[in-house]
């Protein structure tokens, strides 16, 4: 059963349309993450499931029981949902023990000490620091406090709106991987919303990707990475070379020349996708395709931005290669750029008739 | 009515480091009740704006314009429009020249003077008038209004000015020395600019306090609108040509309003960033030392000196005579009384409007607030008439209840706790209001246990300042109390008439000593941003 | 935020101290009165009080102390509390009127607001004192008199009458308190003997000579420090002041205009019942105490210095007795307050 239904969701602030009929099915147990830009919508999607706002139209349910849409509204308090949002949110002038303690309704003393212990246990913080103010912990420490004051109310749902955004480099990963820990353990279903895209690929089972109101696409990471429907995907879940390309059966012919692709149904102008990690740059001193422009030491990795000429398809690019730093190639030097994937058809996005032009346009590609 | 509105300059700055809008951008609607909530009181605000237009249009063009165009409103509006129009620019001068001087200066005992130069705001106006009438008795007219107004009144220009030459960031003047500046173009060029917002938001609050005070004017013979409507409803009780002159006195304010709002242009709050990191540039008074000495001792010997050695000189002349009638520590709970339900009313009634103007930014949060603020630019004796008349004809029940005098003064007091309430919501991030109904809290408790928890100190504060203004409140609560209220106030003016000015000291000193703490609470706080 | 100082405990108990102030205030509402003359006056009155705080206060406080009535004073001025009266209408808190002067009341009179007076008070005035209808009585009285500084202004050079005030070579001389009650009962004076155009002129040529002030005792202080010659005002402020320390009135003279001129108005202060006074026993005690001996020595005895006019007691020895002022003969009950403001709204001295 799912624990959380979206069912064609609309919801708008004045004139602006900020979610445009989404369907979402959460699995019980399972772990989605929402990822988008900033202003695609997703806190407001967060904001909807757990009752902040009131969609426009369509319905929200949470294990079945419809929340939301349809003459429904159960406020939030009622609503059974946990809740970690960027900033933690913690009560400034309450302890760690008072904050965990905050929903739990009124407990006897001990009691209540001891299931707030329980709780720290679970985030994996000691025991000692129930007593502490949040000012006096760290920025990882404060959301896995947030975590087990939410975990407290034994959740149907935990909601996570970018908790670790503010987090430095270090402490973010350490404290994502214990905040995801506990909740597999504890087997809650989880929605994470973030616009780290790393973030985005490692922490769920099901990836959901929202650009301008609309889920342009759902499904695991590893899918979405590798054969995203459209270029704004493409590049938003890592470094992608999109170059324009005329695609025919199996093949389509690019920059590179004519290239394999994996099986599409689109036929014409669309655009091809390659991940910098299957291409293979490789010297060339009878005369390759391609001239490098410039090379960029960045330490285990260089960065190869090269000319292709374009032969075979009449279209020349200019393209940024990741490869491993054992390369060794100098400005100047002719290369020879290949493919070990098929390069996977993407279509221009859907939604942005308006600046189609510079959003669709791949990346320091000239045509 | 003769005290600050300074709240509002000095808030309003506080406030702008900006409310940390919620992620997503865009705003959801209010709720229905919140909004309900600020729509009733906002409309209640509008009860003085709309008895003045009603009663203009049931007199009727004909008398309406025989009361309005004859000699004696021209005469008034002279005397009224030389008192803003002389007092305005010469407040600024002396208030902003204080300022340079106290936080621009290595001047020693600046600290001291930051004070005492405060202090005048603590002293009601017509204290100040009492002060100057015993000094030199033949005191009358314009000058001598003049004289009144800048004395009373220097320190809310003061204060704001103050306060943003703390906070200018020193970067901005050394970049315009190492561009060759010459200090007067400095002056001129840099700094002035910076202050165009306090300078003109407290001239604001000064033209409004001119227009609408009674006591210090009526006390030196010179009639404003505002005096000579309370003469007219001495008269007539609130007689059609009272009426009339309060429609003309309405449009003078509404006048102000504009003027300030054109000529502050675009800009809402004074936006000085977050303070200075660095001290401010001082410089070095070399052989203008004494002179500078000379303004500031003059000054605070002029503006706080003269009413409190009169006030001094008058208890010593009336020994324990003006101490015994009685009367003193009954007044002094009434007023106290009347000054904390106010606060209380107020600052309830303020909260949605706050709330609303905070959280839902939008047109109707605009146009709420500003009804609030335009009632309380009316002079208190606009308000009062149109509550009297209200009262009487359809809310009998209220009419002469101690209610409706604390409605009067929400009317008139409302923007003191807006200012700082809405300072305080916009700290308050929203993300802690929705964890607690996250946890499964109602809303309203996690309002009560997490919001107002931490809007409490911005909400005494904004409470403190209605406080002030209501225990030196006079016209409104004449009007409108119930029979048998003796305010200090009222018990010094009904004095004063008598030229019991023995008798009036006593009132006059606990009105100083009551207002003391809050206008010690109204400096520290305009010295506060430096250290956030 | 610096305003942790204010602690809430002690901002809680200041503010239930106001409440438990505010709800006393609140809580006294006015014992419901039998309406049977006979019954013993009791509960509480409201009096609008247009008189000196001070007279009608020292009447109350005797009053009280003999009928354990508790009276609450709301204090204003004669028109500011007629007209208030005549709005409130039906709905007024008030029960009792009292007034400086005879026009405000008239005013209240002719809105048919008041009860007729007990027989028994009305027995205690001289009917001089009181208009015939019965519906209000004179409690004191006061005569208008010319206050001069006699450094600045010879006797030689004295107006004969009121009148003469308007001439050009008065102009700036003299000072007056148009917007009190005392002197538009003077100018109603001029306009009952006088006629209203008459009136009219006079108070367009004061216009352009009088000096405003606010209040008598100002007015006088004013003719004292020598800021203008002369003002015209009542005579109790300058015996009142002569009582005390003097000095406001040491450098001053007083005269009376006498010869029935509009200057020599001695002016009657009404007392009236409101018809619907929710307390009329107590109400028409009050009235009757004020007129009763009791009522009137306070007059003789105490530092008003007005004059009594009932129960045959005599004024107080300082003042020139009523009978020698020859004040024009005026029925109280015809001054009217109305033509009176707007005469001077026009003529643009209100």
């Amino acid at each position: 059963m799912s624990a959380v239904e979206l069912d064609r969701v609309s919801k708008g602030f004045g004139q602006i349309a900020v979610l445009n009929a989404v369907n979402l099915s959460i699995l019980a147990g399972s772990t989605t993450v929402i990822v988008g830009a900033s202003g695609s919508g997703k806190t407001t999607l967060l904001r909807l499931i757990s009752g902040f706002e009131m969609p426009d139209s369509g319905t929200i349910s949470l294990s079945g029981e419809r929340v939301a849409g349809s003459g429904k509204n159960v406020p939030a308090h009622r609503r059974g949902i946990g809740l970690v949002s960027q900033e933690g949110s913690l009560f400034p002038h309450l302890s760690v023990e008072e904050n965990i303690a905050f929903g739990m309704g009124d407990l006897p003393r001990r009691n209540r000490q001891r299931a707030v212990e329980e709780l720290l246990d679970m985030v994996s913080l000691e025991r000692s620091y129930r007593t502490r103010r949040p000012d006096e912990l760290s920025g990882g420490q404060q959301q896995r406090v947030a975590l087990a004051r939410a975990l407290a109310r034994k959740p149907s749902v935990m909601l996570l709106d970018e908790p670790f955004s503010a987090l430095d480099t270090g402490l973010r990963a350490a404290t994502r991987d214990a905040i995801s820990a506990t909740l597999r353990q504890q087997s809650i279903t989880t929605v994470l919303v973030t616009h780290d895209q790393s973030e985005a690929l490692s922490f769920g089972d099901q990836l959901a990707v929202l650009r301008k109101g609309r889920l342009v696409q759902v499904g695991s990471p590893r899918e979405l990475y590798f054969a995203p429907r459209e270029v704004s995907t493409a590049k938003f879940l890592g470094d992608a070379i999109v170059l324009p390309a005329t695609v025919g059966a199996g093949t389509a012919s690019c920059a590179f020349g004519i290239v394999v692709v994996a099986p599409t149904a689109v036929r014409g102008a669309a655009f091809v996708m390659f991940r910098p990690e299957h291409l293979v740059v490789k010297k060339s001193d009878s005369g390759g395709s391609a001239v490098v422009e410039l090379v960029e030491f960045g330490g285990a990795e260089v960065n190869i931005t090269v000319r292709l000429d374009g032969l075979h398809s009449g279209r020349g690019a200019v393209v940024k290669i990741r490869q491993n730093n054992d390369l060794n190639v100098a400005r100047g030097d002719r290369v020879v750029v290949s493919t070990r994937q098929p390069g996977v058809v993407v279509s221009p996005d859907q939604d942005n008739e308006n600046d189609q032009g510079s959003e669709n346009e791949p990346e320091l590609a000239t045509g | 009515m003769s005290t600050s509105r300074i709240a509002g300059t000095v808030d309003a700055t506080a406030a702008a480091s900006p409310n940390r809008a919620r992620r997503g951008d865009v705003r959801s609607r209010a709720p229905k009740r919140l909004m309900a909530a600020a729509v009733i009181i906002s409309a209640l605000s509008s009860v003085p704006l709309i008895y003045v237009a009603v009663t203009a249009i049931v007199t009727g063009w004909p008398t309406l314009s025989a009361l309005i165009f004859r000699n004696r409103v021209g005469e008034l509006l002279v005397n009224t429009a030389g008192l803003v129009i002389i007092t305005v620019p010469l407040t600024a001068v002396v208030g902003l020249a204080a300022a340079l001087l106290v936080e621009r200066t290595t001047l020693p005992g600046a600290r001291v003077f930051a004070l005492l130069l405060a202090a005048p705001l603590a002293i009601p106006a017509f204290v100040h008038s009492y002060g100057w009438v015993t000094v030199i008795p033949s005191l009358h007219g314009l000058g001598s209004g003049v004289l009144i107004g800048t004395l009373a009144y220097f320190p809310l220009v003061y204060l704001p000015c103050a306060a943003a030459l703390r906070r200018l960031d020193p970067a901005l003047e050394e970049a315009a020395s190492g561009l060759g500046l010459r200090p007067t173009a400095m002056f001129l060029r840099v700094i002035f600019p910076q202050l165009r917002l306090p300078l003109l938001g407290g001239s604001l609050l000064i033209a409004l306090h001119l227009l609408a005070e009674y006591g210090a004017f009526a006390l030196i013979r010179f009639d404003t609108f505002t005096t000579a409507i309370i003469d007219q409803y001495r008269s007539t009780f609130n007689g059609p040509a009272a009426n009339a002159l309060a429609s003309v006195l309405v449009f003078c304010c509404l006048f102000v309003l504009v003027t300030e709002s054109g000529a502050r242009g675009r800009a809402r709050f004074a936006r000085v960033g977050a303070g200075a990191s660095r001290p401010v540039i001082r410089r070095r008074l070399r052989r203008s030392t004494p002179a500078a000495y000379g303004y500031l001792v003059v000054l605070v010997l002029l503006s706080t000196g003269v009413p409190l050695i009169t006030v001094v000189r008058w208890l010593t002349a009336g020994g324990a005579r003006v101490w015994g009638d009685g009367q003193i520590v009954a007044s002094l709970a009434q007023t106290l009384g009347y000054g904390l339900t106010g606060a209380a009313i107020t600052t309830v009634l303020a909260l949605p409007v706050a709330l609303l103007a905070v959280r839902y930014p939008g047109r109707l949060a605009r146009i709420l607030e500003s009804v609030g603020y335009i009632t309380s630019s009316l002079p208190g004796i606009v308000t009062a008439l149109a509550l009297v008349t209200v009262s009487i004809r359809y809310l009998q029940p209220l009419y002469q209840s101690s209610i409706l005098v604390a409605v009067a003064y929400a009317l008139m007091f409302l923007p003191r706790a807006l200012v700082s309430l809405s300072a305080g919501l916009a700290q308050v991030p929203l993300g802690l209001e929705e964890a607690a109904r996250s946890l499964g809290i109602h809303p309203t408790v996690a309002f009560i246990r997490v919001t107002l928890r931490f809007i409490a100190p911005t909400t005494l504060a904004g409470g403190a300042l209605v406080f002030l203004g209501v225990i030196n409140e006079l016209t409104a609560t004449l009007l409108l109390a119930p029979s048998g209220t003796r305010t200090l106030a009222i018990q010094f003016w009904s004095r004063v008439n008598e030229i019991d000015y023995a008798g009036a000291a006593p009132y006059a000193m606990l009105m100083i000593v009551l207002s003391l703490p809050v206008t010690y609470l109204l400096f520290s706080r305009s010295r506060l941003v430096e250290t956030r | 935020m610096t305003f942790r100082k204010i602690t809430g405990r002690n901002l809680t108990a200041i503010g239930a101290t106001a409440i438990v102030v505010l709800l006393a205030g609140c809580s006294s509402a006015p014992a419901p009165g039998s309406s049977s003359s006979s019954a013993k006056p009791s509960g509480e009155i409201t009096v609008y009080n247009g008189q000196h705080e001070s007279l009608t206060q020292a009447w109350a406080d005797e009053f009280t102390k003999e009928s354990s009535v508790k009276v609450i004073l709301r204090n204003g001025e004669d028109p500011e509390l007629g007209n208030q009266l005549v709005q409130e209408a039906s709905a007024s808190p008030a029960d009792v009127f009292l007034t400086e002067n005879s026009p405000a009341i008239s005013l209240v009179e002719r809105a048919k607001l008041l009860a007729p007076i007990d027989a028994a008070t009305l027995a205690q005035v001289p009917a001089g004192y009181r208009p015939k209808s019965g519906d209000w009585t004179g409690i004191a009285a006061r005569s208008t008199v010319f206050v001069y500084n006699p450094a600045m202004l010879s006797a030689a050079q004295l107006p004969t009458s009121l009148l003469d005030l308007a001439n050009p070579s008065w102009k700036g001389k003299w000072a007056a308190s148009p917007s009190g009650a005392d002197f538009q009962a003077i100018v109603s004076a001029l306009l009952e003997l006088k006629g209203k155009a008459a009136t009219e002129s006079w108070l367009s040529a004061m216009k352009q000579n009088f000096v405003a002030y606010k209040g008598n005792s100002t007015v006088m202080k004013a003719v004292n420090a020598g800021e203008i010659p002369s003002g015209v005002i009542y005579h109790y402020y300058w015996f009142g002041d002569q009582a005390g320390t003097g000095e406001n009135s040491k450098n001053t003279k007083m005269m009376y205009f006498k010869n029935a001129d509009p200057g020599a108005f001695v002016s009657v202060s009404g007392g009236g019942v409101l018809k619907t006074s929710k307390n009329p026993v107590a109400a028409q005690a009050f009235l009757k105490f004020i007129t009763a001996k009791q009522g009137q020595l306070i007059l003789q005895t105490g530092n008003s210095f007005e004059y009594p006019v009932a129960s045959d007691v005599a004024a107080n020895p300082a003042l020139v007795p009523l009978t020698e002022l020859n004040a024009p003969s005026i029925d109280p009950s015809t001054l009217n307050s109305t033509t009176v403001t707007d005469l001077m709204t026009r003529a643009g001295i209100i």
